[in-house]
């Protein structure tokens, strides 16, 4: 882009002395003009707020209710099985129970939570006033809250799901559960799923982006390196769930057949699915807890971490293995025996980078002098049980080991090591060391301490002899079990176990409680932190910093303990009051600031069209198919506001960050616009879902049994004909309407006469842009008419199912295609887009790319592979 | 039911390796505890000085790479041992279908034609037996604890678990995977017999036909028989499991009740309440007289 640069970004420029900046406004007139731009709304106007510390504690306060439901279900299980032939519950309730109580914890608590900390805490941490999408971060939210709610629904009217939190096809299909609960779970996950999806879009760009200036990568704190990581897992992670959970529900409402053996279908396609996330989805819950570690070891041992770089390797790396682990859950279900051993070596070896991390810790504390707070002993709980899990895992990672084991007690007993151990246990420490900063009191040291321990010595009675239980014979998941299995006293010892667990839980709210009643003022910085997040009073103001720091090292504020003060006197970058929302965005690599991005305020769109996200999923829950699609109209009309709403209609000037420095705003440019990031970060998530559509046509076609199918795929050139021409003039159209708007930009320092003559390329970019819309309009119309000639009856065999679905994606994408470029032709025309501001046609060029790829693709595979054939 | 209590080579090698695995678990997470308490507790000043790359690369690197390397090699040379691999001599075959809630077992094998059963499988004790194993209906999961590790049976497809009893006995087994309503009564029992008694078993079996036609049949036509089978040499329909010889076996529905005249009765009359969800649904209730008549015809169809 040559869009004019106001002066070279160095990053020296800072003066040396922070006192040498312009004379500040006082830090209190300061605080207030800030609170006026960026305040959350009270009562209901609250309901839009869009700050990141709101939305970040929003989440976290719903995935801790959503959690006791979780716990109380657990109980309840316990009760169940605490003795033999038990009469409790009944088979139906009980295999409710442990369904919800799995998918809550999985989908609701667990990810949620991590999300929730991550949105609080990241901006802090990484120096930055809010995250890179605000109005997503709130859109997230309620995505998730409905989501939630549809599932905690149907618990409490008794139609909740029970075919099991993985909900193995055909046990799951429309045959062997009639009735809403499987569509109650395929269709509230799916939703949760989404919020999931937009979270990481903004995580991943927010730490790449937003933090503060000089922070380059290598100074980045080590928990922004795990969610970096996690963030990444879930947009290639979350895809194949969405997939496989979108075809089973049309094959239960509609009878297209993905997984029925008796039409081509593979019930293994749905664990293939499944476990591609449901493996990764362990570690996207293990890694931010991991993080979470990280940052407080180094805070208790006094000193920095040890093997910072070794930390960031061994968390990319298991990123990468985790998936490459998932068959190691299907171990028993005939896959050929070489494949088992390259799994199960690759699940072995996940332990490595793994252990790198422990000794990684241990290595700190022993280089340190460690003080031992409260946190401090959550953080050993975490360290035995999640160890002990750890090691269980490399046994199940034994092939003949996991014949045995597998579906067992065992297996029960592992996931609980992992999972409480690898999550619920830093989780713990980090509610108490991160308290503080929420409400600005410190938690006492002692009611803490009798909760840890009841808590660690129940799951210990729970879990630890859950183990024998399986290994004594007890497979998972039955609701009765008879007297003469010799497994009573083990299952009434863990049901003890599970109430005191349950006991140490309430005892933990209760000192919640008391503490945000009448803790001591904790001041700042209170456990003496290093990373940025304490450079603030506690509790956090809404904009986080006064002015925003420059950042020379991996502990901002163990370099310079009076940082804080100097930030809150407006010292720093952006330091000059402002009227709207700012907050800088950096080089990837180095830190150096690049633009200011101009952040949205409060608004309602987030909640309106996460309700009409609901309004289409419940509709489609009840098979309400025309409302349905009032619904998803409805959506696309508040996203079309939403969109029309964002941007300018002046082309940018800059703003000043430092006497002497100014940068323009993300809109000059697209580069270095969070857009631009979002819409490629966006884009893999779809290409993961894509990819995954891939695998399932591929698999059913090389493995399923009952192929080949009946009758193949007709040759009809006119709809393949238009369909290709069409989306490839699209393309074409959509690129030629980038370069015209480009095309004036050559200059640095424009005339008069080259605006004008550049506002007309603009008008003129609007045509080919318009003609697009058209082009691509004939594409989804040719891509339509292909199904209805050549695809055989959809009902009739997978290969005809499988087929249409991927037409059907090309067709979504031809279709938006049209609407994004109909949109910035429109954009074009009221003057939002200009020479300088031009980021939505390079939007609607990069759709128009990747759609044109993937229609290619898609038209290939159908048309060629039965001729391989 | 216990995996350590093992009954034939493959529950046995895996118990070694579960054993042996124990121990090295153990001595690691206690070492690496140790660690982490010394590190945190003792005295700053008069702790051992080690270098911190030293503890990530040695504990986290060369350690866990070692004990791993040779665990993967043990294992996969137990592994390769438990396989059915084809050109074993004398191997056994037996079918095992899994249906909602109860097993079918066939025995191409059987002297003159294959023979069906359900629930309990009789095999000759000291030899390789080859499970093949099928679902009718949704995944089930085939496991005898004491014998081997589990295979699941996969509508669609047929998997093979290869087990050997080593003494004659009754090894007991479960449902593993979660197949719904009654999940957790779908229990099956495999009976091991030295050479004589499995050969007297099977004849018994493939005789047990050969009831006289009776009141009682007549009844059993009616009510039973689009679903079940008296005689060991006829599927049926498949839908309910073969009851041919049930006399012999030891429960009724997969394990729900003993299999005795008054356990016979009470299934008959109270199924549904005993077994919520199985598929014997539609059937007229028998009056008392037809109910006595059909215990009597069941109870002696040895």
């Amino acid at each position: 882009m040559n869009a004019p640069r106001a002066a070279p970004a160095d990053p020296r420029a800072i003066p040396a002395d922070p006192h040498a900046a312009s004379a500040p406004p006082s830090a209190i007139a300061l605080h207030h003009r800030l609170r006026a731009v960026w305040g959350n709304p009270g009562g209901w106007e609250s309901l839009a707020t869009v700050n990141h510390s709101a939305i970040g504690l929003r989440f976290i306060v719903t995935a801790l209710l959503f959690f006791l439901i979780g716990g109380v279900l657990a109980m309840l299980i316990r009760t169940q099985l605490a003795t033999s032939d038990n009469a409790f519950a009944g088979h139906e309730t009980y295999n409710q129970w442990f369904t919800m109580h799995g998918t809550v914890m999985m989908f609701l608590f667990a990810i949620p939570v991590l999300e929730g900390f991550a949105m609080y805490l990241l901006p802090k941490m990484l120096g930055a006033r809010d995250l890179a999408y605000p109005r997503l971060s709130a859109f997230s939210y309620w995505c998730y809250l409905f989501g939630g709610l549809m599932l905690i629904t149907a618990l409490a009217t008794g139609v909740a799901p029970s075919g099991g939190w993985f909900m193995y096809t055909p046990l799951s299909g429309a045959r062997y559960s009639p009735g809403i609960g499987a569509d109650v779970w395929l269709i509230g996950v799916t939703f949760a799923e989404v919020s999931a999806v937009c979270g990481a879009v903004e995580l991943i760009t927010s730490i790449l982006r937003l933090r503060a200036p000089g922070m380059s990568l290598a100074r980045m704190p080590l928990f922004a390196w795990y969610m970096l990581v996690t963030a990444a897992m879930m947009l290639a992670g979350f895809p194949p769930l969405i997939l496989g959970s979108i075809l089973l529900e049309i094959e239960r409402a509609f009878g297209w057949p993905f997984f029925d053996v008796a039409r081509g279908g593979d019930p293994l396609l749905w664990q293939h699915l499944f476990w591609l996330f449901g493996h990764p989805e362990v570690y996207i819950i293990f890694l931010p807890a991991a993080g979470m570690v990280s940052t407080m070891i180094p805070v208790f041992a006094g000193r920095p971490i040890v093997g910072y770089r070794w930390i960031v390797a061994s968390v990319i790396t298991m990123g990468f293995i985790s998936f490459g682990l998932w068959v190691h859950h299907m171990f028993t279900v005939g896959i050929p025996h070489l494949a088992q051993v390259f799994f199960s070596a690759a699940s072995m070896l996940v332990a490595v980078p793994t252990a790198i991390q422990v000794f990684a810790w241990i290595a700190t504390l022993w280089a340190g002098r460690p003080v031992l707070r409260l946190p401090m002993l959550y953080l050993f709980g975490f360290l035995v049980v999640f160890v002990t899990g750890g090691l269980t895992g490399v046994m199940l990672a034994l092939v003949p080991f996991d014949w045995q084991a597998h579906d067992t007690q065992f297996v029960v007993a592992h996931l609980h090591y992992v999972l409480v151990g690898g999550m619920v246990f830093p989780l713990l420490a980090a509610i108490y060391y991160w308290l503080p900063h929420v409400t600005g009191r410190m938690p006492s040291e002692s009611l803490g301490k009798w909760a840890f321990w009841l808590i660690f010595v129940g799951f210990n009675l729970t879990f630890l002899l859950m183990h024998l239980t399986g290994l004594l014979g007890m497979p998972r998941r039955v609701h009765v079990y008879s007297p003469d299995a010799g497994w009573d006293w083990l299952n009434l010892s863990s049901s003890i176990g599970g109430f005191i667990q349950a006991i140490g839980f309430v005892l933990l709210l209760l000192d919640l409680y008391l503490h945000a009643r009448m803790g001591r003022g904790a001041g700042r910085n209170p456990w003496g932190a290093g990373t940025l997040e304490w450079a603030m009073p506690t509790p956090a103001s809404d904009y986080n910093f006064a002015s925003q720091p420059r950042v020379d090292s991996r502990q901002p504020l163990w370099d310079r303990p009076a940082l804080g003060a100097e930030l809150a006197a407006g010292r720093h970058y952006l330091g000059a009051p402002a009227t709207r929302r700012e907050t800088i965005s950096v080089d990837v690599g180095s830190g150096r600031p690049e633009r200011v991005v101009v952040l949205p305020g409060n608004s309602w769109l987030p909640l309106q069209a996460a309700a009409a996200a609901g309004v289409f999923f419940t509709c489609l829950l009840f098979k309400l198919y025309l409302p349905a699609l009032l619904g998803f109209a409805l959506l696309l009309a508040v996203i079309v506001r939403w969109a029309w709403r964002t941007g300018q209609r002046d082309d940018d000037q800059g703003v000043e960050v430092l006497p002497g420095l100014r940068l323009l705003s993300h809109r000059a440019g697209y580069r270095h616009a969070p857009g631009w990031a979002g819409m490629q970060f966006s884009l893999a998530a779809d290409v993961a879902l894509f990819g995954s559509l891939l695998f399932g046509y591929l698999y059913l076609w090389l493995i399923a049994p009952g192929w080949p199918p009946p009758q193949w795929l007709a040759w009809q050139p006119w709809p393949l004909g238009i369909a290709l021409v069409a989306v490839l003039g699209a393309a074409w159209a959509a690129g030629r309407a980038r370069a015209l708007n480009r095309a004036g930009a050559l200059v640095p320092s424009m005339s008069r006469a080259d605006h004008a003559s550049a506002a007309t390329s603009t008008i003129a970019a609007s045509r080919w842009l318009a003609l697009a819309a058209l082009l691509g309009a004939s594409a989804t119309a040719a891509l339509g008419w292909l199904i209805a000639a050549a695809v055989p009856p959809v009902t009739s065999h997978a290969y005809a199912a499988v087929s249409t679905m991927l037409i059907v994606y090309a067709m979504m994408h031809t279709a938006i295609g049209v609407l994004l470029a109909g949109f910035v032709a429109c954009r074009c025309r009221a003057g939002f887009v200009s020479v300088q501001r031009c980021l939505e046609p390079e939007l609607a060029r990069l759709w128009w790319g990747y759609t044109a790829l993937a229609v290619l693709i898609v038209l290939g595979v159908l048309h060629l592979l039965p001729v391989a054939q | 039911m216990s995996t350590l209590d093992p009954a034939g080579p493959a529950s046995a090698a895996i118990a070694r390796l579960w054993w042996l695995m124990l121990a090295a678990a153990l001595l690691i997470l206690i070492v690496t505890v140790a660690l982490a308490l010394y590190a945190a507790c003792r005295n700053p000043a008069r702790r051992v000085r080690i270098a911190p790359r030293a503890l990530i690369i040695g504990g986290g690197l060369i350690v866990p790479l070692a004990a791993l390397a040779a665990l993967l090699v043990h294992g996969i040379g137990a592994g390769h041992s438990l396989l059915p691999l084809p050109g074993t001599p004398g191997v056994y075959h037996v079918e095992v279908r899994g249906h909602q809630w109860w097993w079918e077992v066939r025995y191409p094998q059987a002297a003159g034609e294959p023979l069906y059963s359900a629930n309990e499988i009789h095999v000759p004790a000291g030899r390789p037996i080859d499970v093949h194993v099928s679902a009718e209906d949704v995944i089930h999961g085939f496991w005898l604890p004491r014998l081997g590790g589990k295979i699941d049976a996969v509508p669609g497809r047929t998997t093979v678990i290869r087990l050997r009893a080593d003494r004659a006995g009754v090894y007991h087994g479960v449902c593993a995977e979660f197949c719904g309503a009654q999940h957790a009564r779908m229990a099956l029992r495999l009976h091991a017999h030295d050479q004589a008694g499995f050969e007297a078993h099977m004849a018994k079996l493939g005789a047990a036909a050969a009831a006289a036609p009776s009141a009682a049949l007549q009844s059993f036509d009616r009510l039973c028989s689009e679903c079940h089978s008296l005689d060991a040499r006829q599927r049926g329909s498949g839908r309910g499991p073969n009851l041919a010889g049930l006399a012999d076996r030891a429960t009724l529905g997969a394990g729900t009740l003993r299999n005795d005249a008054a356990g016979l009765r009470r299934w008959l009359a109270e199924h549904a309440a005993l077994k919520p969800g199985n598929l014997m649904t539609g059937v007229p209730q028998p009056d008392a007289a037809t109910l006595d008549a059909l215990v009597a015809l069941l109870g002696d169809a040895r």
